[in-house]
């Protein structure tokens, strides 16, 4: 799925005062089954960006083409939180989106608990969210983001509270499910490295009023690594002085 | 200290306590510190109990019924009401102020209107049961709908749930910690006034069992009936946190 972001602009009402302009122009094009990460300061809109794209906020002005259209209605998206419904269970969590698309409920925990049978949580089905360590929930939540069966996955910057090794496997089961159906992913993140460890391609959003200063294209070579996440640091933070100097 | 013995302590030392109060308040009565007139001794309760039982079963039977149908039908409709006016924000604020007028008022205090309404039966009686039971689970589902948590919402938005959709699967079971406080506070208020309610129409259920018995100066009766509505009152509050922790909410954190 390609996803094509022309001309964007996001404001949002602030009290009396003019409004808070947190998206100014942000051009982007994500190429079909990449993993694209948006890198930028806090506070920069990546966020708002990303239920731009799922549909869950509207924008003042600017277009997203999604090609080919999407089969289901919606994107999903995996959230900072893990944010499973705490009054089911692991496998109830699961059958959630199918549920709302009228599958029977036997159906439904069929197919969630295949998937649950991927990612290996399967003994933890009939487990409540409280029940699991902070991977697993976000696995499992990965799991039921994936049961809409979009070709895209929106994912906001969701192993941030999570132990480096659990992220390192979560890390790993996302590009497996992403080469597995060719799915494009759009990751937000503060993490430059990550950033660059994982993605095809980095966009690096400037502070608010954001844009995208660079769309970079990292070389799986270590030493441009370092390069590179240098090069990124330094935009962000000249985008803040400048965004700072803006402001005096 | 293994488990076996935590748990004989659990109920011995309970056990003890009121095992010792019990002796001290048949002492006080026997060397004559207090008149048994006024304070029968433990014993004398006992006495009563066993002449007594069928009278007092039967009038037990009646409060239980009275706040049965009371407390059930003012629950189930606070709880629809509660979610209706919780989840339209113009109801909430239409219905709000008149709400904040009306639940303060002692419930007590509805009874001689009832009494107008529907006669010197047992319709007021139930018609105060349902008041106690209507307020407590309105006002908390209200709350309960109006502060689920806006994540939730947005995950359902976001793997695309309907508005009903939403109302069905996310906000009533998320306002069930909310909804179940209503409950429980709701069977407190009802075991408070129903007796209460009984008492003013004088001569029905275990309010009426103590009014009847005060008359008669009997105070053996009187504490005995007291002492039945404290055993149902705590046989209720434990079914119901049976029912809250394996029916309601069984997926809250169990507490250590």
């Amino acid at each position: 799925m390609e996803i094509k972001i022309k001309e964007l602009r996001k404001s949002f009402p602030n009290k009396g005062l003019a409004p808070l302009v947190v998206l100014r122009n942000i051009n982007l094009a994500v190429p079909a089954g990449n993993f694209v990460s948006i890198i930028g300061p806090s506070g920069c809109g990546k966020t708002t960006l990303l239920k731009i794209i799922a549909g869950l906020e509207k924008a003042d002005a600017g277009d997203i083409e999604i090609s080919p259209e999407s089969v289901s209605p919606s994107i999903p998206i995996i959230w900072q939180e893990h944010r499973l419904f705490p009054w089911r269970t692991v496998l109830k969590n699961l059958a959630f989106p199918l549920e709302l698309r009228k599958v029977g409920r036997e159906q439904a925990e069929v197919a969630a608990r295949q998937l649950l049978q991927k990612l290996n949580l399967e003994e933890f089905a009939n487990y409540y969210p409280w029940q699991l360590s902070g991977g697993m929930a976000h696995l499992a939540s990965i799991g039921r983001a994936l049961t809409i069966n979009s070709q895209c996955l929106l994912m906001d910057e969701p192993f941030a509270s999570v132990d480096y090794q659990a992220k390192h496997a979560l890390f790993r089961r996302v590009k497996e499910i992403q080469s597995e159906k060719g799915s494009t992913i759009i990751y937000v993140t503060h993490d430059v490295r990550d950033a660059i460890q994982y993605s095809d391609r980095i966009a690096v959003l400037s502070a608010r009023p954001s844009s995208v200063l660079e769309f970079i294209k990292p070389t799986p070579n270590d030493l441009s690594h370092s390069a590179l996440e240098e090069h990124i640091w330094e935009l962000l933070i000249e985008s803040r002085e400048v965004a700072q100097n803006n402001l005096s | 200290m293994t488990l076996r013995r935590i748990r004989i302590q659990q109920w011995l030392v309970p056990l003890s306590g009121i095992l010792f109060c019990l002796f001290i308040w048949e002492v006080l009565i026997r060397f004559g510190f207090i008149r048994s007139l006024f304070l029968p001794p433990p014993t004398a309760i006992l006495f009563a109990l066993t002449k007594n039982f069928g009278y007092l079963i039967s009038s037990a039977a009646v409060t239980v019924r009275d706040i049965a149908v009371g407390y059930v039908a003012g629950c189930a409709v606070g709880i629809a009401f509660g979610i209706l006016i919780g989840y339209y924000r113009l109801l909430n604020l239409a219905i709000s102020p008149l709400l904040l007028i009306i639940s303060p008022i002692p419930i007590v205090t509805f009874m001689p209107l009832f009494i107008i309404w529907f006669g010197l039966n047992i319709l007021p009686v139930i018609a105060c049961a349902f008041i106690a039971a209507f307020f407590p689970c309105l006002l908390n589902t209200i709350s309960g709908v109006r502060n689920v948590d806006y994540r939730w919402i947005e995950v359902a938005k976001n793997l695309g749930a309907t508005n009903y959709q939403i109302l069905q699967k996310i906000i009533i079971p998320a306002a069930l910690p909310h909804i179940a406080d209503g409950l429980r506070l709701s069977i407190q208020i009802c075991f408070l006034i129903t007796p209460v309610a009984e008492m003013i129409m004088g001569q029905v259920g275990l309010g009426g069992f103590i009014w009847r018995s005060a008359d008669l100066f009997k105070t053996d009766l009187v504490i005995l009936g007291q002492l039945t509505l404290g055993v149902m009152g705590l046989f209720l509050y434990r079914v119901f946190g049976w029912v809250e922790s394996h029916i309601l909410l069984p997926w809250r954190p169990v507490k250590a």
